[in-house]
C-alpha cells in the first residue's frame, strides 16, 4: 500500500488531506487544466488541483506568552497557506510574544506574507492573576 | 477533610469527562468533575494541530479549539462542580454510597460521597521497557506524548536529529512537529508491513518533510552512553528480524509512539474487571461495569482515533448515568455482544434490544470494499459496506429495535460482529 | 587545600556505610564519589534483597559479614526509615539432587547462624509460597531473609554521615594520589580539585582495582559480570510472599523471583562476565533466560507485567571472597574490593569491620558527643490513610500536588529529593520513586521538571538523567531556524528520486 505520491500514465496518484478519510486521488494536469478523479467529496477536487498547481497546508505552532504559568500560545492559520511560505511565517512566529489576556481568534499576524490569511490565537488565555 | 455530597463524580476533566459531566448536569443532577491538571481539556490541550470536530461540528477545530467548546458547554449548565489541580488517591463502596478521595494542595483532602462514577480518565503510552528495546539506557528517549507536551506546552526542544519508533498517529503528528520547530526527523519505524496512522498523516507529515517510513522494520539496539547516539534498525522478513541487513541511524533523540494503555489505577482500585483485549474494563449496554453505579467513557475504555467519537460515547454514557441515578434502565434485559472473524474487539459487550444501540469496534485486517456482518444466533440481521477498513481506524454502526425484532427472552440472542 | 583525617573512595553501600559510621567519632571524614550522585555506581542497579547467611562457606569472610550485617538492619530501619520489611527467603529444589544442595545450604546456614533456617516438604514450601510451581519437591526457608530498597537505604546512609559531619564530594573522580611526607595522602580529582587525608578507605566498586594502583597499593582485578533484571508492575498476579530463589550454581545464586519492598516484582539476574565497565546494555537473548527460569519457580510470571529492565554489574574478584584488609603495601590504608553480593546485606558489619581495622592501623577513635543517628522520617504520601494525608497536606502543602500519579509521589517529597541534593531526574527518582511506576516518567517528567528549575534556579538545559552528558533537553522553540521543506520543496507534479533502504511499497 503506497501511500507516498507517484506518477504514472494516469497522472498522480496522492492522498487527500482535507479530512480523515483520505481519499486517494489521481490526478492529470495537461498544459494549464487539472483533471482530479478518485474523490468522494468537492473538497478532494480543490485539494488535487492545489496540490498540483500551489500545494498549501494549514499550519498549526506555538508562540511565546512570557507568562510562567502558560508558557505558550497554541496558534493556526485561518486557511492553508503556501507550502513556500511556512517555515518563513514559523521563525516569524517564533520570534513573538504575545502577553496574556489573549481570545480565541484573536489575530496575531494579520495577512501572512499577501496570503490574505491570519494566524490567530486557538484559545483564551486569562490575564494574569496578581 | 471536606466533604462533598453529590449525585456523580466524574473522574478526568477532558472530552470524554467534559461530555458526560455535562449530560448528567443537563438531565439535573449534581454533578462533580476532578481534574488532575490545572485546566479542563485533559490532552487536547497539547494537541495543537487540527483535525478535530469533523464528524461533531463539520469544522476542522484544533486540539484545544475543540476542548474550549466543551468547556463552554459546561459552563452554561448548573450542577457541575470543577476541582481542578486535584488528584483522586481513593475510591471505595459502601452499602449506601461510593466514595472517592481526592487531594489538592489547597483543599487537602476532598470525600466525596456520591452514587454513582464516571470513570474518564484516559490512557497512558506504551514505553521503552513494555516494548523491551535492548542496548544502553542513556537520555533522549521520550514517548511520543511527553515529547508533544515538552513542545507544545512548555516550549523545549527534546532533541534535534530524531529517529520515531512507530506509525501511530501520535509519531506522524510528532514527526511534523519537530520539523516545524527545527528538528530533523530522520526516519519514522513501523513493526507492520502497514502504517498505523490515518493516511492523510503519512501525507502531512512524513511525505511534506521527505521522512522516510521503514515498514516492517524494528529498532534493535539503543546506542549512547549519556545521551542517545544512534539507533541500529533491522528489517523483519518471514516474520523475523534479519539481523545481516541492520543499519544504523545516528541521532540524539528517540520518539516512542508504541501504543496507548487505559490509565486503570482508580479503575482497579474500585475492582472493576478488565477485558484483556482492550485493556479496559468490560462494560454493559449502559457502558456500566461489573461495579453498579461505575460507569466507563472515553479512552480510558477504549483508545478512540477520534474525539469526536469520544464526545457521542461519553455523552451517550452521561444519559445512562443520569437513568441510572434516576433508578431507571436496572431491569432492562441485556444479551451479549461477540467479536467475530477479524474483529480485534466490539464494545459495549452487552445489547439491549428495546432501544437504539451504539457500537465501536476494531477491525483486525485491512481490506478495500469491506463489509460488516451482523448476526443474531447465526441469522444475519445487518450488513454494512466500508469503501476501506483498517485496524486503525475504528469502524461503528448502530442496532435498534427494528434489527432485534428476532430476539426472544428464551434463546440466548447473541449478536456475533463480523468484518470481512 | 581541605584536610581530613579519612577519605572513603566511593559512595556505594559500602563507603555510605563506612562514612556514616565513622561520623560517629572525633574525625574529618570526606566521602569522594566519581559519580554526580552518591549510589549511582554498582549500588544503583540492585535486586535489594537481605539474605539470610546460607549461600556461602563459613570459611568465608562474606559469610560471616552477611549474617552480622543481616541482624544489624532493624536498628538501622528505626534510625534511617528506609523501606525494609523482613519477609523471609525459600530455596525451592524440583527434584531430588536438588533437595540434596538444599539440605548442604541449610547446614551451611545453620553453621553461619542463620537464625531460623528450616528445611521444608512439598507442603509447607506451597503453604508458605502458594504461588510456587506445584512440582516444587522441597526446599529451606529463611525467615530472617529480607527485602530493602536499596537506594533509598544508601541515601539514608549519607544523610546521617552529612549530619554528623562528615562531608560528600560528588563529581570527584580520584585520578592521582601521591604519599606526601610519609603522613598523608593528596588526592587530585579529574577535574583538578584537591583534598588531602591521612587515612583512605577504598571502597570503589568496580574501580577499586585502578583505584588501588592510583595510590600504590596491591594489584589486582576487577572483572565485571553483568546481570540484566525485569521489573513487574505493582500487584502483578505473579507478586510473592517471599523472595524465590532456585537452587544455586556453582557461578551464581540463580535467577530469582523478587518481591519487591514497593510492591513490584523483579525476576533476574543473569550473570555474564563482561570486558567494559561501563557496558550497561541489556539485551534480547537473556529475556528468554529469565522468563524461563522465573516461571519454572512461579508460574504467574508474564512478560505482559513487564515495565522495564535494565543491567548491573558485579565488580568479581579472584577467589570470590570480600577483599577486606589494611593494605600492605602502602600505609593508613584499607581496601574494600570485591563487594558483589552480600554486599548490600552485610554492608553495616563491613562498616564495623573497616572500623575495626582502622583501629588496629592505628587509628584513634574518640566517639563524638552528640553524635545522632537518627534523621527525619519523610513521609511517603502512598503509605499513609486518608486521614493522615489531610494532616499532612494541612501541614505542608506540597503534600497535595501529586506529581508522579503512577507511585503516588507528591511534591513534598520531590521537594526533599532535592534538598538533600539529589538534583538529576535518577536521583529524583531513586529517592521518591517517581518515574519508576507504570508509565516510567511518561507523566511526571515534565513536572519533575519544573520542580528542578525552581528549586535549584538552574534552567531546564542544565537538568540531567544522571549527570555528565545526559541532558533532557537544551533548546527551546526559536532557538532553531526551521528549514522544514529543503530540496523536497517541489510541487506534486515533480517525483523527487530518493535513496530509500529498505522501504516496503
Amino acid at each position: 500500500m503506497s501511500t507516498k505520491n507517484t506518477t504514472s500514465e494516469q497522472g498522480v496518484e496522492m492522498v487527500c488531506i482535507s479530512c480523515p478519510i483520505g481519499c486517494r486521488l489521481t490526478v492529470r494536469l495537461e498544459g494549464e487544466t487539472v483533471t482530479v478523479a478518485g474523490n468522494k467529496c468537492p473538497r478532494g477536487e480543490v485539494y488535487g488541483t492545489e496540490e498540483m498547481l500551489s500545494p498549501r497546508r494549514v499550519v498549526t505552532a506555538t508562540v511565546a506568552t512570557g507568562s510562567p504559568s502558560i508558557p505558550r500560545l497554541p496558534v493556526r492559520t485561518t486557511g492553508a497557506l503556501p507550502k513556500e511560505n511556512i517555515d518563513e511565517l514559523l521563525n516569524r512566529a517564533y520570534r513573538l510574544t504575545v502577553a496574556p489576556p489573549v481570545t480565541k481568534g484573536q489575530v496575531i499576524i494579520r495577512d501572512i506574507m499577501g496570503t490574505g490569511i491570519d494566524l490567530v490565537s486557538s484559545r483564551d488565555i486569562a490575564a494574569p492573576e496578581d | 477533610m471536606t466533604e462533598r455530597i453529590v449525585d456523580a463524580v466524574v473522574v478526568g476533566g477532558g472530552s470524554a469527562g467534559l461530555a458526560a459531566a455535562a449530560e448528567i448536569a443537563r438531565r439535573g443532577y449534581q454533578v462533580a468533575v476532578v481534574e488532575r491538571e490545572l485546566s479542563l481539556g485533559g490532552i487536547l490541550n497539547q494537541c495543537i494541530h487540527n483535525g478535530f470536530g469533523l464528524h461533531y461540528f463539520k469544522e476542522e477545530l484544533t486540539g484545544p479549539e475543540y476542548a474550549q467548546r466543551f468547556i463552554e458547554l459546561t459552563r452554561e449548565e448548573d450542577g457541575i462542580e470543577f476541582h481542578l489541580d486535584t488528584a483522586v488517591l481513593e475510591a471505595e463502596e459502601n452499602a449506601d454510597h461510593k466514595i472517592v478521595y481526592a487531594i489538592s494542595k489547597h483543599h487537602g483532602v476532598t470525600k466525596f460521597i456520591c452514587n454513582a462514577i464516571v470513570l474518564a480518565m484516559g490512557c497512558r503510552e506504551r514505553n521503552r521497557g513494555n516494548i523491551g528495546i535492548p542496548g544502553t539506557r542513556p537520555s533522549g528517549i521520550f514517548t511520543a506524548g511527553l515529547a508533544q507536551r515538552l513542545v507544545n506546552i512548555d516550549g523545549y526542544i527534546p532533541g534535534r536529529e530524531v529517529v520515531i519508533v512507530g506509525s501511530g498517529d501520535i509519531g506522524l503528528i510528532m514527526a511534523r512537529r519537530m520539523s516545524w520547530i527545527g528538528a530533523k526527523v530522520h526516519a519514522v519505524v513501523e513493526i507492520q508491513p502497514y502504517p498505523s496512522g490515518l493516511t492523510r498523516n503519512i501525507a502531512q507529515c512524513l511525505n511534506d518533510f521527505d521522512i522516510p517510513l521503514y515498514l516492517s522494520h524494528v529498532v534493535s539496539e539503543i546506542h549512547g552512553k549519556d545521551r542517545v547516539e544512534a539507533v541500529s534498525i533491522t528489517p523483519i522478513e518471514d516474520h523475523h528480524p534479519d539481523p545481516a541487513k541492520t543499519f544504523r541511524i545516528p541521532c540524539d533523540t528517540l520518539l516512542l509512539s508504541v501504543g496507548l494503555v487505559p490509565d486503570n489505577e482508580v479503575a482497579n482500585k474500585l475492582g472493576v474487571e478488565i477485558n484483556p483485549e482492550t485493556n479496559g474494563a468490560y462494560v454493559d449496554a449502559r457502558l456500566m461495569t461489573n461495579r453498579p453505579g461505575v460507569f466507563v467513557c472515553g479512552n480510558v475504555l477504549h483508545v478512540h482515533d477520534l474525539v469526536d467519537f469520544v464526545t457521542e460515547e461519553s455523552t451517550r454514557c452521561g444519559g445512562f448515568v443520569s437513568d441510572y441515578l434516576a433508578g431507571g434502565g436496572r431491569d432492562e434485559a441485556q444479551y451479549r455482544v461477540s467479536p467475530g472473524a477479524n474483529v480485534k474487539y466490539v464494545l459495549p459487550n452487552f445489547y439491549a434490544p428495546g432501544r437504539e444501540n451504539i457500537f465501536y469496534l476494531r477491525p483486525m485486517i485491512v481490506k478495500n470494499r469491506a463489509e460488516l456482518l451482523v448476526t443474531l444466533d447465526g441469522e444475519q440481521i445487518m450488513k454494512k459496506r466500508f469503501p476501506h477498513v483498517q485496524p486503525s481506524e475504528m469502524m461503528s454502526f448502530r442496532l435498534g429495535p427494528a434489527n432485534l425484532r428476532g430476539v426472544r427472552p428464551e434463546l440466548a440472542n447473541v449478536v456475533e460482529v463480523s468484518v470481512g | 587545600m581541605e584536610n581530613y583525617d579519612v577519605a572513603v573512595v566511593g559512595a556505594g553501600v559500602t563507603g555510605a556505610a563506612v562514612t556514616r559510621r565513622l561520623s560517629a567519632y572525633r574525625l574529618s571524614v570526606v566521602l569522594l564519589e566519581r559519580e554526580c550522585d552518591v549510589s549511582f555506581g554498582v549500588s544503583k542497579a540492585n535486586s535489594g534483597i537481605i539474605h539470610a547467611g546460607f549461600h556461602h562457606s563459613p570459611s568465608t569472610l562474606k559469610a560471616r559479614l552477611e549474617v552480622r550485617g543481616n541482624l544489624m538492619y532493624d536498628a538501622l530501619q528505626s534510625e534511617l526509615h528506609f523501606p525494609f520489611r523482613r519477609c523471609g527467603i525459600i530455596v525451592a529444589a524440583f527434584s531430588v539432587e536438588e533437595m540434596k544442595i538444599v539440605e548442604r545450604l541449610y547446614a551451611q546456614g545453620i553453621e553461619n547462624g542463620a537464625i531460623g533456617i528450616e528445611l521444608c516438604s512439598r507442603a509447607r514450601m506451597i503453604s508458605l509460597e502458594p504461588k510456587l510451581n506445584p512440582d516444587v519437591v522441597g526446599g529451606l526457608h529463611a525467615p530472617s531473609g529480607g527485602i530493602v530498597e536499596p537506594y533509598r537505604f544508601v541515601f539514608s546512609l549519607v544523610e546521617s554521615a552529612l549530619k554528623n559531619g562528615a562531608a560528600l564530594k560528588t563529581e570527584f573522580e580520584v585520578v592521582e594520589a601521591k604519599h606526601e611526607k610519609g603522613s598523608f595522602y593528596r588526592i587530585r580529582s579529574r577535574s583538578g580539585e584537591e583534598v588531602t587525608a591521612r587515612w583512605v578507605v577504598n571502597a570503589a566498586g568496580l574501580h577499586a582495582d585502578e583505584v588501588s594502583r592510583i595510590f600504590g597499593a596491591e594489584e589486582y582485578r576487577i572483572v565485571p559480570r553483568k546481570g540484566e533484571e525485569f521489573l513487574m508492575e505493582r500487584n502483578a498476579m505473579c507478586y510473592t510472599n517471599k523472595v524465590v530463589f532456585p537452587v544455586p550454581s556453582p557461578n551464581s545464586k540463580g535467577m530469582l523471583v523478587i518481591p519487591t519492598v514497593e510492591g513490584t516484582t523483579m525476576v533476574g539476574p543473569t550473570a555474564v562476565e563482561v570486558e567494559d565497565k561501563e557496558d550497561l546494555r541489556t539485551t534480547e537473548e537473556n529475556f528468554e533466560k529469565v522468563f524461563y527460569s522465573a516461571r519454572r519457580l512461579i508460574p504467574a510470571v508474564s512478560e505482559r507485567d513487564i515495565i522495564t529492565s535494565f543491567a548491573g554489574l558485579r565488580p568479581t574478584l579472584e577467589g570470590d571472597d570480600f577483599y577486606i584488609d589494611l593494605s600492605k603495601e602502602t600505609p593508613r590504608f584499607v581496601q574494600a574490593a570485591g563487594i558483589q553480593s552480600p554486599g548490600l546485606t552485610a554492608a553495616p558489619a563491613v562498616a564495623e569491620y573497616i572500623k575495626d581495622l582502622l583501629k588496629k592501623g592505628g587509628l584513634e577513635l574518640i566517639e563524638k558527643p552528640g553524635y545522632d543517628p537518627e534523621i527525619p522520617e519523610v513521609k511517603r504520601l502512598r503509605e499513609l490513610s486518608m486521614f493522615e494525608v489531610d494532616e499532612l497536606i494541612g501541614k505542608d502543602p506540597d503534600y497535595g500536588e501529586i506529581v508522579c500519579r503512577c507511585e503516588s509521589v507528591s511534591e513534598a517529597e520531590i521537594k526533599a529529593a532535592i534538598r538533600r541534593g539529589h538534583t538529576t531526574l535518577d536521583g529524583i527518582k531513586f529517592y521518591t520513586r517517581a518515574g519508576m511506576g507504570r508509565c516510567q516518567g511518561g507523566f511526571c517528567t515534565y513536572k519533575t521538571l519544573k520542580i528542578l528549575a525552581r528549586e535549584t534556579g538552574k534552567p531546564w538545559s542544565e537538568v540531567t538523567r544522571r549527570g555528565g552528558g545526559s541532558y533532557i533537553t537544551r533548546k527551546q522553540i526559536g532557538d532553531f531556524a526551521v528549514h522544514s521543506i529543503g530540496s523536497a520543496s517541489e510541487s506534486a507534479g515533480k517525483t523527487a528520486s530518493k535513496k530509500q533502504r529498505g522501504t516496503a511499497q
